[in-house]
């Protein structure tokens, strides 16, 4: 029994019995992201009012482990209709062919041109747009001012270079009053979501060196160049030699440190502009900066792009009304009015919504963001990298050694894949 | 879940017993045979149940096996899923990472527990109570166990680094989850904490079906203490220790959600276990075709395990 | 009831630290604010103990939800699984036929399967079946947990019923249904209650098949609630035990209202073995 027939079988058994409500004709299966649940269904009220006759089921998921849900829904042969992913996964669900092209769609709504190129440009593959991007950002460093004091900084000047920072950090890792240890810069080592979250706060630094993960034409990996394991040494010395990272760092993602920065443990440490709601909501008197990130001595900073999509699965069940929900949407206004850092069209970023001068070194770092490379196993290779970096943090090896082994086990996953 | 299986394992154990018990008498006559076989025989009893664990385990155990010897595409492969997996770096730390968390856990919980039990079973002031607190690591849901002492063992804010820091006991944070040569142990110990109270219950049932008259004769010998535990308890609870050695066997295979809650595998695999393994080959990488090889031979060496275990009980049994 | 020695109570404290001082913890953490959970030094009480974790489990998070789905998914499963359980028992224990002990055997080892090792092609199935993320699949991939264990604890206590009992009601011409239902039923009340216990705290405390079934936040349960509280609510610690203790409170209610029936039925089957 081949599997397709074994499949015909099942999914009509799956009709005969009707265990479930499947998809109705006219309903549109939209998958959206815990934060955004409020707006979206904000959205899909003002659709509805404006179709009468197509109903939107909205389903909320939260971002921990959103990436592999979306996989299996998308390969499961019965996807929700639009799903709400990271740009950055569309390559690896478009490795089986799984996503419907929706440039065209796209720019029935908005003349592409408006796009911020690098956004659309993490949304294709093959030259192909398998997404509508309405959210892009990149990390920027914040700093706390009155720690910057306590240890005689001129919290004005945050550190512009790698030695700068090297040297600040230092300054400020001390034990302050209380006996409570301070450390200069919280990195990224762990945690909740600490694939992604290392990834996004180390890759910059190996990028601003001239470094990279994959060669341009992502035959082949070159993490055990010299510019990058400079990089990844840069990153790591903040832990293993300097100390001027918690020791929780193996710990620490995203969240953690934003904790961390809040109690007053750490400095400085990486940040999106999400951050700043947070702090406006849990910690009001925070006196905080935000700097763009350091870089090497005469060579250019560099982030790496975070933005979020809208997916149309092949296999949805109701292809035009997916596609309608997707033109509703791909408005500059409701893209901003969904978006929860900026938006992804020109005519949006220039809404007063944006034009908080807190946002500005963000808007700075956005300039020099670049997306992930649009590879199938890109997550495998990623887990491959991340693996190393806490091979190096746990001192189970040099930056060096880990970075060749990194390289080996890259080499593996491309060869596999081709 | 190895309150489930406790259960399962004891009735068998006890229905075995009973098992000379005789029938109810077959109805004669070919045709009243088939009616009764239809209408009011086994089969429709039985068949319901059958059917719905068939549905749910013999299904994704033949389709696990297929999706070993295939490809992503359903194109047969051979072994080459078992060839990778097998050759893979992250299967072997994992093996070795399961075999210490399940063997010291279940040593650990073993003696623990049976030094819990015996304690138990002594008479003192607030013993009923004492018993039932005793039980509620094992009673409470293993994730609030894992919560509660992921948050003990935080490095900066943790009580536990507080404590032994204030102690002068140590100078520097202690890394409980993220240091490699720490991390296992201390998941180990969490698990041990979880699950003797489990070992501890069991035991005290035992010795409470130890007849009190052994003792008194060893009294009457002026045996000590020390003595009575040596040559009376141990001996006696020898067959119940063997039948909660399967039962932790069992939940040791089972066992994720200390682990994942914790710390995921991490730091750089140094935690990894088979089952969690399984779940991040087939819903992060989503190598399904691999996991399904994992799955089997995972299987496969656990059931091993576990028959093995009964075979060598049943020899001594006999003996 | 007195100690044979006072230094009986050394070992019972020592026991006592190890199991309960978790819970102390869990507990002074949940009442305290943030700031104090940040705060070195540690304070052992909490200075201003605060309800505010408690509101934002209660009120501003999904918890409350998780709470109600994992009771649903518990009972529903605990009940179906004790429907199905039921006849196939009394089949087991009342029936010769062929193949009888070859049956039993697997449902046994249908026991001992590694819950990891099923995930990938469950997975799978709930998808064509489209039932993934719904109560009504959690339900039925727990049977695989409950269903073995309350047909082999059932068929355990039906043995133990004798079978004169039934002997005068089918030389009255009564079906083995009714008898089933009337006789055997009632007989086994208690076991069928330990049965109950058993199956709903398996199914309230487990991890893996929910984490892999159940994504979407209206058929999560408490424990995947419980896990990745800290991505979806900040690593929030004093929320996180807040939600600990709320999630214990049921268990820790039933075991020690029915610590009797619970401890009673474990031991009485440890001895028999």
């Amino acid at each position: 029994m081949t599997k397709s027939t074994f499949k015909v079988r099942l999914a009509t058994a799956a009709a005969a019995l009707m265990l479930s409500a499947s998809a109705h004709a006219g309903e549109v299966n939209w998958w959206v992201s815990e934060p955004g649940r409020a707006k979206a269904q904000q959205l899909a009220a003002e659709f509805e009012k404006e179709n009468p006759g197509i109903t939107i089921k909205l389903q909320a998921n939260p971002y921990g482990g959103l990436e592999g849900k979306v996989m299996i829904a998308v390969k499961s042969g019965i996807p929700p209709d639009i799903i709400e992913v990271q740009n950055s996964w569309i390559p690896s669900y478009q490795a089986t062919g799984a996503l419907e092209d929706v440039g065209a769609t796209i720019g029935q709504s908005v003349p592409l041109s408006d796009f911020v190129p690098a956004t659309l440009a993490a949304c294709s593959v093959d030259g192909k747009i398998y997404g509508l991007p309405f959210q892009a950002e990149a990390l920027a460093m914040l700093y706390r001012k009155d720690l910057f004091r306590e240890a005689k900084l001129d919290p004005e000047k945050p550190p512009q270079t790698w030695d700068e920072m090297i040297e600040v950090s230092k300054k400020l890792t001390y034990t302050g009053p209380n006996g409570q240890r301070r450390y200069g810069y919280g990195i990224a080592g762990g945690g909740a979501e600490g694939q992604g979250n290392t990834l996004y706060r180390s890759l910059p630094y190996i990028w601003m060196n001239g470094g990279d993960i994959l060669s341009a034409d992502m035959k082949k990996s070159v993490l055990s160049s010299p510019e990058a394991v400079a990089g990844v040494k840069f990153y790591t010395d903040m832990y293993t030699s300097l100390k001027v990272a918690p020791p929780s760092t193996l710990e620490n993602g995203g969240l953690e440190l934003r904790r961390l920065f809040m109690a007053g443990t750490i400095a400085m440490y990486q940040g999106t502009p999400t951050e700043l709601e947070r702090f406006a909501q849990d910690a009001p008197n925070l006196d905080y900066g935000v700097a763009i990130m350091p870089h090497p001595k005469g060579k250019q900073t560099s982030a790496l792009l975070g933005g979020w999509g809208f997916i149309v699965p092949k296999a949805g069940k109701n292809k035009a009304e997916a596609m309608k929900l997707l033109q509703f949407l791909a408005k500059p206004e409701r893209l901003a009015l969904y978006t929860r850092t900026f938006p992804t069209t020109t005519t949006a970023m220039n809404l007063p919504r944006f034009a908080d001068p807190k946002l500005d070194a963000f808007k700075e770092m956005l300039k020099h963001a670049r997306p992930q490379p649009p590879i199938g196993t890109w997550l495998e290779i990623s887990s491959a990298y991340y693996k190393n970096i806490q091979e190096v943090l746990i001192g189970g090896a040099s930056p060096q050694a880990a970075m060749a082994a990194a390289d080996k086990a890259i080499e593996a996953i491309l060869k596999k894949a081709n | 879940m190895s309150d489930a299986a406790t259960a399962m394992v004891q009735t068998e154990a006890s229905s075995k017993a009973r098992r000379a018990q005789p029938e109810a008498a077959a109805p004669r006559g070919r045709l009243a045979r088939y009616l009764a076989a239809h209408k009011d025989g086994p089969t429709f009893f039985i068949l319901p149940a059958i059917a719905l664990l068939a549905t749910f385990i013999i299904y994704p155990i033949i389709s696990t096996l297929i999706m070993s010897v295939t490809n992503g595409n359903g194109v047969f492969v051979g072994a080459q899923n078992y060839i990778d997996i097998i050759e893979s770096d992250r299967t072997a730390r994992a093996t070795m990472n399961t075999v210490y968390f399940v063997g010291a856990s279940i040593i650990l919980q073993l003696i623990l527990g049976t030094a819990a039990g015996i304690v138990l079973n002594e008479q003192f002031r607030g013993q009923a109570i004492v018993r039932a607190l005793t039980l509620i690591p094992w009673v409470i849901p293993g994730i609030v166990g894992a919560m509660t002492w992921a948050w003990m063992f935080h490095t900066d804010y943790g009580v536990i680094n507080y404590v032994l820091s204030s102690w002068g006991l140590i100078d520097e944070p202690v890394r409980w989850l993220t240091n490699p040569t720490i991390v296992l142990p201390a998941l180990t110990a969490v698990n041990v904490w979880k699950m003797f109270p489990f070992v501890a219950i069991m035991v005290l049932a035992g010795l409470q079906s130890i007849p009190v008259s052994l003792y008194e004769a060893a009294k009457v010998d002026g045996a000590t203490f020390r003595d009575e535990v040596i040559y009376i308890t141990l001996p006696q609870l020898r067959p119940i220790l063997a039948s909660i050695t399967l039962l932790l066997i069992i939940a040791g295979v089972n066992s994720i959600t200390i682990i994942y809650a914790m710390t995921k595998g991490g730091p750089a695999d140094r935690s990894l276990i088979t089952s969690i393994q399984i779940f991040v080959e087939a819903f992060q990488y989503f190598n399904f075709n691999q996991a399904s090889a994992l799955s089997v031979l995972f299987f496969l060496v656990s059931t091993l395990f576990i028959v093995a275990h009964i075979w060598l009980d049943g020899r001594r049994k006999e003996r | 009831m007195k100690a044979r020695s006072p230094w009986v109570y050394l070992p019972v404290l020592i026991l006592l630290a190890i199991t309960v001082v978790p819970f102390f913890w869990m507990i002074v953490s949940s009442f305290k604010s943030l700031a104090e959970l940040y705060h070195i030094p540690i304070t052992w009480l909490p200075k201003q103990a605060t309800l505010a974790n408690y509101q934002k489990v209660l009120f501003d998070s999904n918890v409350p939800r998780y709470f109600w789905n994992s009771t649903i998914v518990s009972l529903g499963s605990t009940i179906v699984a004790l429907i199905f359980a039921t006849p196939a028992a009394y089949g087991f224990s009342r029936f010769e036929f062929k193949g009888r002990s070859v049956w039993q055997m697997l449902i046994l080892m249908s026991h001992l399967l590694p819950s990891a090792a099923l995930i990938v092609p469950l997975y799978i199935f709930l998808g064509y079946l489209n039932l993934l993320n719904t109560l009504i699949g959690l339900i039925l991939v727990y049977l695989v947990l409950t269903l073995p264990l309350a047909i082999w604890m059932l068929t355990g206590y039906f043995k133990s019923i004798p079978v004169e009992l039934e002997e005068a009601a089918i030389i009255d011409g009564a079906s083995r249904w009714v008898i089933l239902l009337k006789i055997m039923l009632p007989l086994s009340l208690p076991g069928i209650v330990v049965i109950f216990l058993y199956s709903f705290v398996a199914t309230w405390n487990e991890f893996i098949f929910a984490l892999s079934f159940a994504n979407d936040s209206s058929v999560k349960t408490l424990p995947i609630g419980l896990a990745e509280f800290s991505t979806e609510y900040d690593t929030d610690w004093g929320a996180i035990m807040a939600a600990s203790v709320i999630m214990s409170l049921p268990i820790a209610a039933i075991f020690l209202g029915l610590q009797k029936v619970f401890v009673g039925g474990m031991m009485s089957g440890a001895t028999k073995g």
